[in-house]
């Protein structure tokens, strides 16, 4: 059994907005009810940038270390831990903790937890080589899993998988993934092609349009391109989407969901823009029989689920592997619109 | 202050029907030819009904907030002018159409908003009639139930048991179907706690009383004492009168009604015409919760910021009339004695004054005219 270290590698800041330094910080000791995970792998998520950036109403612990797509191996378990062993593979989602005793955690809706503890904004993440996790909420990855692979489904995946539930729609019924070539965009388009519905990807530019039409989306909409979108995506879909996942970072893509989304659709949001509000015309809201549903994360049955298809070779987010130490880079990348697909995080270098 | 109506006053002599009725060519009914022009009391000519229609004496007619939002041009939808307004109408059958199988001469029938739909098309087939892409409206599109005779398709015509009080069931038929419906659009459990923005209008007086026999606790949000003694007579559990909170600072109200509520409400029903209550419902309501548009201020648009959307994971839902399923069981609620509109009956030639008292928020349950004079 190897040791586990006291010192490690991991990126942190210490202000919103700050510089993010790769550097030596202490290895964390696992509560009674926590597990120490040696990330192999940590995905990178639009929140993470949001995060560090500080654009959210909620605020983050200071100073953090982001990340909450972590995938690695059990080395160490608190003293009440008993659904994990040594040596399991363990991933870190976004919520680490809750508090298991309120109507929320009662009901299978832990998320929304009023006292939730969340890796990578108030718990340090997975952006170091060792991280710690209550052992109820931490995902449990299969012994032969891929980790780098399987590290975006901790989050993207499990997020745009429940997005897709809270959609309530039929095989058969057309979804459009507005955001489609993006982190959760790519892993929505496969979910929903795998629970049988036909989907309409909107994102921007010919590379985008080929990786969504790569991923099995059957129409690829150009918001760069199209002069009226709203009629492009209803004429498309012989009367507008049953459903509209938001998984972009544009307001106004999301208002614009409630303008094509067929009569009694349902629009889901995920995505978070800094500030952004959801405007939608109440007599149209109203006549159309609209719902407008929030989507948060998913809890442990969904992200169970989620992983079986991943599991099962359903799903599978394209990624790229760069260094832990690069991460300043991958954000870079990330608020300038040029990410396919995932960023995946290797611990080592 | 209006005394509640009581059933017994109005009960139709049903020894005077005659197997066949005497249908005059001209009739009284309200018409405007412009938005916001004058709305002419006068003699109008009597409809004939389609082959797939019925002809309905009306008796009583609600006049809802709809009706002003029609003869103002409020909406995004264009009405057709000339125009008889009105959609809450309850009268007699007195004539059909050659294809109506399922009105007889004599039966009490109802006009509702949805005066018909293609039955065709993918909403149609599934019981989602008024969303209908060619639906057509009463009081809207279709001369509507302020005159003494109107045309239904005999699909769309609500059916209303024999001895009914047909001035205390017109406003179930758009308001009582109508809030009954966001009631079941917001998908609450008994013993939950449910909101009423506007709780003491024509529909929240009525949505307090559907909510109340499906188990719910209420608490209801409308303006002044007045207001406050009726929401306590439907049987409301909590009032917030919104007077006595500083507009400039909605937190104050969104925390006294999350107090109550123990967290928030777990659904909101915004019957209301304020666009700010709207908007201020996707704050107080609880994580998880659903919030049910249902009334429709001109130009209004709900604004819900994403972050809190989403991290408290709430549905806003609209909600739009019912269908003839829900219709059969709001009226039914009403036939048990469960609810009952508070009413005030004035002729149809004071339409205008109904009008102007709604304009002003005044009125208190449900004005509705008796065509008869």
């Amino acid at each position: 059994m190897s040791e586990i270290p006291k010192i490690q590698k991991g990126c942190i800041f210490y202000e919103n907005g700050g510089e993010i330094i790769y550097k030596d910080i202490p290895v964390p000791v696992p509560k009674a009810n926590e597990i120490l995970i040696n990330v192999k792998y940590s995905g990178v998520c639009h929140t993470d940038l949001h995060a560090w950036h500080g654009d959210w109403p909620l605020d983050t612990k200071l100073p953090l270390v982001g990340g909450h797509e972590g995938a690695g191996v059990v080395v160490a378990k608190g003293a009440n831990v008993t659904n994990f062993e040594i040596g399991d593979y363990a991933g870190i989602k976004w919520l680490n903790g809750s508090c298991m005793g309120c109507e929320y955690c009662q009901q299978g809706a832990e998320p929304n937890c009023p006292d939730a503890d969340l890796s990578g904004y108030t718990h340090d993440g997975s952006f170091q080589q060792y991280a710690t996790a209550d052992a109820v909420q931490a995902a449990r990855i299969p012994k032969d899993a891929d980790l780098a692979a399987i590290a975006p489904i901790l989050c993207a995946g499990v997020t745009v998988y429940k997005a897709l539930k809270t959609a309530d729609l039929r095989p058969g019924q057309w979804v459009a993934v507005s955001g489609a070539g993006g982190g959760l965009g790519s892993l929505a388009i496969q979910y929903a092609t795998a629970m049988g519905l036909r989907v309409l990807a909107i994102d921007g530019g010919d590379e985008k349009g080929d990786l969504c039409k790569e991923l099995g989306a059957e129409v690829y909409v150009d918001f760069m391109k199209e002069k009226n979108i709203v009629k492009t995506i209803q004429d498309a879909t012989n009367g507008g989407p049953h459903g509209v996942i938001n998984v972009s970072v544009s307001e106004l893509a999301i208002s614009q969901s409630c303008d094509y989304v067929r009569a009694l659709g349902k629009v889901v949001l995920v995505g978070l823009p800094a500030g952004a509000v959801c405007k939608s015309p109440v007599f149209q809201q109203v006549v159309k029989s609209i719902e407008i549903k929030g989507s948060y994360v998913g809890n442990r049955q969904d992200t169970a689920e989620a992983i079986d298809f991943f599991v099962r070779g359903k799903v599978h987010c394209p990624f790229k592997v760069v260094g832990l130490s690069e991460l300043p880079h991958v954000f870079k990348l990330m608020a300038e619109g040029k990410i396919l697909g995932r960023y995946v995080l290797d611990t080592t270098c | 202050m209006f005394a509640l109506r009581r059933q017994t006053i109005r009960k139709f002599p049903l020894a005077r029907f005659q197997s066949t009725f005497k249908i005059p060519e001209m009739q009284k009914g309200v018409i405007f030819e412009t938005h916001g022009g004058p709305l002419e009391y006068k003699d109008i000519p009597v409809p004939k009904p389609k082959p797939t229609e019925i002809l309905i004496n009306v008796k009583y007619s609600g006049v809802c907030h709809t009706d002003l939002h029609a003869w103002k041009g409020d909406w995004p939808l264009a009405v057709k002018l000339p125009l008889v307004g009105g959609h809450e109408g309850a009268g007699i059958v007195v004539a059909k159409g050659e294809s109506v199988t399922n009105f007889e001469i004599g039966d009490i029938a109802g006009i509702k908003w949805l005066n018909g739909s293609c039955m065709s098309c993918e909403f149609c087939e599934n019981g989602d009639e008024s969303n209908c892409l060619q639906a057509d409206l009463s009081g809207y599109t279709h001369d509507g139930s302020f005159q003494q005779y109107a045309t239904a398709d005999a699909i769309q015509a609500a059916k209303i048991p024999k001895g009914t009080d047909l001035a205390e069931v017109a406003p179930i038929l758009c308001a009582g179907v109508t809030v009954y419906k966001a009631l079941k659009t917001a998908d609450l459990k008994a013993g939950q706690w449910v909101a009423i923005s506007g709780a003491a209008g024509g529909l929240g007086s009525l949505a307090v009383q559907y909510a109340k026999a499906m188990g719910l606790r209420v608490l209801g949000i409308d303006g002044g004492d007045a207001k406050k003694g009726l929401f306590n007579q439907m049987g409301g559990d909590v009032f917030i009168d919104f007077t006595k909170f500083p507009k400039d600072k909605p937190e104050e109200m969104t925390a006294a009604i999350q107090e109550a509520t123990n967290g928030g409400p777990h659904g909101v029903i915004n019957v209301s015409v304020s666009e700010a209550a709207i908007s201020q419902g996707c704050d107080y309501v609880r994580p998880t919760g659903k919030v049910v548009l249902v009334g429709l201020p001109a130009g209004a648009v709900c604004k819900s910021p994403v972050f809190q959307h989403v991290v408290k994971s709430i549905q806003i839902k609209g909600s739009y009339v019912g269908n003839r399923a829900d219709t059969r069981e709001a009226l039914q609620f009403f036939s048990e004695g469960k609810v009952k509109s508070p009413i005030k009956i004035i002729g149809l030639s004071e339409l205008p004054k109904a009008y102007e008292l709604m304009e002003q928020g005044k009125i208190l349950g449900r004005y509705v005219v008796d065509t008869s004079y």
